[in-house]
């Protein structure tokens, strides 16, 4: 596949107008808004800078890798699922994180992505459904299945994450949409610094503000994300 | 004094092993071998307790975790047996002064219809600390454990200098393989940030008994000043809740609301409190 190519499916496929349910999660956001903790742009960067970029390039970002490694093998991206799957210890980020890769699996299958209809397959099979389907995993699937170089399909998944964070600050009122794009635009070379050095062995994750914030059961306000 | 010590500088690695068997509905220590610088108490057994429960402090004859240390402890429960280990007070995880850092491995048996609470004080992470800390349990069919793991970052002339690195890694694992893991390499640089502020961080895990989360999670936000956060994981029948405390005693304070809140719903009853 050619560069431009290339390029442009991972700019579909990571588009906001793509069909993969990011939309519905805040990371944790929405209880650190609604709690306090978070009041304001420089709120936002904070919590974007030190707790889901960080998670990001130490937990997804090792899954993502092995899984392009292992597109075509089905078993393989399997084993990897099921490790995805036993160190994600926050229930609600494990469960936002299959329901995106499940969206992803079935869009990608029915777009005749390769490799993502044999681990589907593989999944369904083993029956994984309900544990399953990790957004890592599957983003590398689905990399590898567009001919992605690794660094395409790294930048492409930050880039998800960090815009759907970015968005949900927006419709949570902490952040306005010009300030979202200026966010974005600064924290571009630190994203583009990091996709540079090599990715951690084992995957592991020490947010914890965010984590227990998206855990957190909300009883004094209704809730616009999932977590 | 300190839960686990060390003897200095170019350690060999030390190994501590711990077994407890329940006969005639009385749960014995079987098994000691706790050379320098684990040293154990005697086992207790409290009223209020499950049947024949036996409580089992670990202390050390040393002052701290040092560069170089290489200690394990491994805690066996043969089937049936209910055990509380604790420790007298925190691991002081000492400045290893830019050397090789300091490893620590606990490894948990817990056989079929066991019992274990392993509670130790968190570890006190000073300036310079460089530390590996890995717990794994291992546990049967209708064993339940109770695990707490946390630690607090302290700098001693409180100029908030940071501790080295902490890589930490907390596995459970079933007849079936490895059903949780917990994981994380961190800078002492990035603790600040990553806490939001908080100088403490930990976690208490269920085994056996998910439905104590609640509880638990209602214990946690009875502490002032702690923000905590369940999971649930019933298809693993696990409770996690991780939490933050500003300082030590509020820790001090949310582990053991923690504990309590979780025992209480594994045993039908409060727990006796444990005295240090």
């Amino acid at each position: 596949m050619t560069d431009a190519l290339s390029l442009l499916r991972m700019l579909q496929t990571t588009d906001s107008a793509f069909p993969s349910g990011a939309f519905a999660f805040s990371s944790g956001l929405e209880s650190l808004t609604n709690e306090g903790k978070v009041r304001d742009a420089t709120g936002v960067h904070g919590i974007l800078t030190h707790q889901i970029i960080p998670r990001w390039f130490s937990f997804d970002r090792p899954f993502l890798l092995c899984a392009m490694d292992a597109a075509n093998d089905p078993q393989q991206l399997l084993e990897i699922d099921a490790r995805c799957h036993v160190q994600n210890t926050s229930d609600r980020l494990a469960d936002a994180s299959r329901r995106i890769g499940r969206s992803l699996l079935s869009v990608h299958s029915r777009i005749g992505t390769p490799f993502v209809a044999s681990f589907n397959a593989a999944i369904a099979q083993a029956m994984r459904g309900h544990a399953g389907g990790y957004e890592p995993v599957v983003q590398g699937v689905v990399a590898a299945g567009l001919g992605l170089s690794p660094l395409q399909g790294q930048a492409g998944a930050l880039n998800g994450v960090v815009t759907a964070f970015t968005s949900a600050a927006v419709r949570l009122g902490t952040l306005g949409a010009i300030e979202a794009q200026s966010l974005l635009a600064q924290i571009a070379p630190t994203m583009a610094k990091e996709l540079s050095t090599p990715c951690h062995e084992k995957p592991g994750s020490f947010s914890p503000l965010s984590e227990i914030a998206a855990v957190r059961r909300s009883t004094a306000h209704a809730s616009l994300f999932a977590t | 004094m300190n839960a686990l010590g060390a003897i200095g500088l170019g350690a060999r690695p030390v190994a501590a092993e711990l077994r407890f068997r329940a006969l005639g509905g009385r749960t014995f220590l079987a098994r000691q071998f706790t050379p320098h610088p684990f040293h154990i108490t005697r086992p207790f057994y409290h009223a209020g307790d499950p049947q024949g429960m036996a409580t089992l402090y670990l202390q050390s004859s040393s002052g701290g975790v040092y560069s170089g240390d290489d200690l394990s402890l491994e805690i066996g429960l043969d089937a049936g047996a209910q055990v509380h280990v604790t420790t007298q007070a925190s691991t002081i995880v000492h400045d290893a002064r830019g050397r090789e850092g300091a490893r620590q491995t606990v490894c948990l048996d817990v056989a079929e219809g066991a019992r274990l609470d392993y509670l130790p004080d968190p570890a006190i992470l000073m300036t310079g600390a460089n530390f590996c800390n890995r717990v794994t349990a291992r546990f049967g069919r209708e064993a339940r454990v109770i695990l707490g793991d946390a630690q607090l970052s302290h700098d001693p002339e409180g100029h908030a200098r940071p501790f080295s690195r902490l890589e930490n890694e907390v596995e459970l694992i079933s007849p079936e393989g490895t059903v949780l893991l917990d994981r994380f390499d961190l800078c002492g640089s990035d603790w600040p940030a990553r806490t939001g502020g908080f100088a403490c961080s930990g976690m208490m895990i269920v085994v056996g008994c998910a439905d104590a989360g609640a509880q638990m999670q209602r214990a946690a936000d009875t502490v002032p000043g702690v923000y905590a956060g369940l999971s649930v994981f019933s298809d693993r029948d696990i409770a996690l809740i991780r939490f933050l405390a500003p300082d030590g005693a509020a820790l001090s304070k949310v582990m053991a609301a923690l504990w309590r809140a979780a025992a209480t719903v594994l045993d039908g009853q409060p727990p006796a409190e444990r005295r240090k």
